[in-house]
């Protein structure tokens, strides 16, 4: 059994408890522990990178810290936290005078840093950890030849000389692990561009035009879903859909899947377990067509 | 490999209805680059293909193309047995892999592309550390070769209130400059600094590694911040504010704060994000242990470590 000390972030918490949850029920299934990082900060996303960056960095030192103490390696599910903890981390194991500024203001709490935590997003752990060709083994429905568009977003895979993932240019994680389960990977153009999430807030015109374009894309492409490994992105895919399809004066209508929820799926766990209802955009038509 | 297979891009819009792809071959030859090729087509073979190229080094940024997918400059790129070669995307063509930079000329040629001192200098050389200056040293190295326009996600989908990462590093060369004493408040929100989605397609590609992102857009945000002025000013400082006392961000808290009143109109969509358990029943809800979070962050400011 794999132990991870698990960070979901800020947008599982909240506004896609669904990832969070079918992570959760993905884990069970595949024989992963995690252990919840629970009193620990927000990663920074990019707004405190921008007005703070010295606090995103206390703050994600003290995630890491914690995790160390616990003897683990971490865990996300969201491309953004990914990020912001390798490149934080990356820093601090590539800095000792850094390091030890930082554990100066972390004895406040009674902790150290030492630099020994790994950060894997679960995209890395699937492909590198729970080997692609085990996963096959596990399904239980397969996807029957689905045509699944993947939108790896951004922060999964750039900045390479961060990351260090996939080739940000012509990826290929999502494409194992979608065929280990039976899908059909559609690659489309825009599969590592960006949804918009992160003007959002300040610039729903802009993001839902971006995250639209993108959608259609993938249509013009036979998709007939699109999965993602981010919960930020699943935000301006699914829940701005609406907005996205007026923006583009065109109806998308295209169900959008965490990466948990359709692996789950394939390995037979129920809607229920997925949290597959909390979609805006409906995915019945696929789960049926997955289980029958 | 002893030969090199290249696809190339044509077309005249003088003369061509619609562009084609020609195919050329060429003999391999040790240490030969993409703009070795290109040169060997036109020389060897007396194919005029149109492309740019000045100084052969990677410092006049003339000669950026697309090979196989990727937007490279061609003077400091290896060929490849088979190569696509084709224009840069998102940019007018004039010919073959020539394209139109006007556009982008005349938006770096908008704002105010000098330092303007206030005071001058009391003495010279004059007290700068080199701290005070690597920033913008580093932006120095810009070669405007536009490979981080063309795969700015902004410039692909033709949003035309962000000038590109290319403009804004030009700019941040001199609003970053800590001898400019010039209010470049109105040059930031015209340009668009704030709509920059944040996607480091611009990092990954730029060939002079100056990290566009992190060393020109977000420090001009940060200094956008500062005057408390352009449209996400509030935004980041809600933000930075719910971190501090909450430890975790509600989206949901962190859009009201944001909107004010305005957040009435987006009411059908809140309800929706309700009934869905989108919105956490207490919002705002403090992370076990906030308390440790709010000593790091008293202690780390109040002493400045």
């Amino acid at each position: 059994m794999s132990r991870f000390a698990y960070y979901p972030g800020c947008s599982p918490k909240s506004s896609t408890t669904e990832s969070d949850q079918s992570m959760r029920a993905l884990a069970k299934e595949l024989s992963m522990e995690l252990i919840e990082l629970e009193s620990v900060a927000c990663c920074g996303s990019r707004e405190l990178r921008i007005s703070n960056p010295r606090l995103s960095l206390i703050l994600n030192a003290r995630t890491l810290a914690l995790a160390e103490k616990d003897n683990l390696d971490i865990l996300t599910i969201c491309n953004t936290c990914q990020l912001n903890l390798q490149e934080d981390n990356l820093k601090l194991r590539g800095d000792n005078g850094l390091l030890k500024e930082v554990n100066e203001i972390l004895s406040k709490n009674n902790l150290s840093y030492r630099g020994t935590v790994k950060v894997f997003h679960l995209v890395w752990v699937l492909n590198h950890y729970w080997a692609v060709e085990a996963l096959k083994k596990k399904v239980k429905h397969s996807l029957g030849g689905l045509k699944v568009a993947p939108f790896y977003g951004c922060h999964l895979l750039r900045p390479y000389q961060v990351l260090k993932m996939d080739d940000p240019y012509h990826p290929v994680s999502l494409k194992k692990i979608f065929e280990a389960v039976g899908g059909e990977y559609v690659d489309f153009k825009a599969s590592s561009k960006c949804c918009g999430f992160h003007v959002l807030m300040t610039n729903e015109t802009l993001a839902t035009r971006m995250s639209g374009i993108f959608i259609k894309e993938a249509m013009s492409q036979g998709a007939e879903c699109m999965v993602t490994p981010c919960p930020l992105c699943h935000v301006a895919l699914d829940a701005y859909q609406g907005e996205a399809e007026k923006e583009i004066g065109e109806k998308l209508n295209m169900p959008i899947f965490h990466l948990q929820q359709l692996i789950g799926l394939a390995l037979g766990l129920s809607e229920k377990d997925l949290g597959l209802s909390k979609h805006f955009v409906s995915t019945k038509g696929i789960i049926s067509r997955i289980i029958s | 490999m002893e030969t090199v297979k290249a696809k190339i891009f044509r077309f005249d819009p003088g003369v061509d209805e619609r562009p084609r792809y020609e195919n050329y071959e060429v003999p391999y030859e040790k240490d030969m680059r993409i703009l070795d090729v290109l040169i060997a087509i036109g020389e060897d073979l007396g194919k005029g293909i149109a492309h740019r190229w000045y100084c052969g080094v990677k410092r006049c940024g003339a000669c950026s193309a697309m090979v196989n997918g990727k937007p490279v400059v061609v003077c400091w790129e290896p060929a490849e047995e088979r190569m696509v070669i084709e224009p840069l995307p998102n940019f007018p063509i004039i010919r073959d892999l020539v394209i139109d930079r006007t556009g982008y000329d005349k938006v770096v040629s908008s704002f105010r592309k000098f330092l303007v001192r206030k005071e001058k200098p009391t003495k010279f050389p004059e007290d700068i550390t080199h701290e005070e200056m690597i920033h913008v040293y580093n932006l120095v190295q810009c070669t405007e070769c536009l490979l981080c326009v063309s795969v700015c996600p902004d410039v692909d989908i033709g949003y035309k209130e962000f000038a590109g990462p290319m403009a804004l590093t030009q700019l941040a060369k001199h609003a970053l400059d800590p001898r400019d004493g010039l209010d470049r408040t109105e040059e930031m929100i015209g340009l668009g600094v704030h709509n920059c989605v944040s996607c480091y397609a611009c990092v990954d590609i730029c060939p002079s590694e100056i990290n566009p992102l992190e060393k020109a857009i977000y420090p001009l945000r940060s200094k956008l911040l500062k005057t408390k002025k352009g449209p996400e000013a509030k935004h980041l400082a809600s933000f930075e504010e719910m971190v501090k006392k909450e430890g975790m961000i509600t989206p949901a808290k962190l859009f009201l704060k944001d909107k004010g009143i305005a957040a009435l109109l987006k009411l059908p969509f809140a309800l929706k994000m309700g009934i869905r358990g989108k919105i956490p029943t207490k919002l705002g809800a403090e992370v076990p242990q906030i308390e440790e979070i709010r000593d790091l962050i008293n202690y780390s400011e109040r002493e400045n470590v």
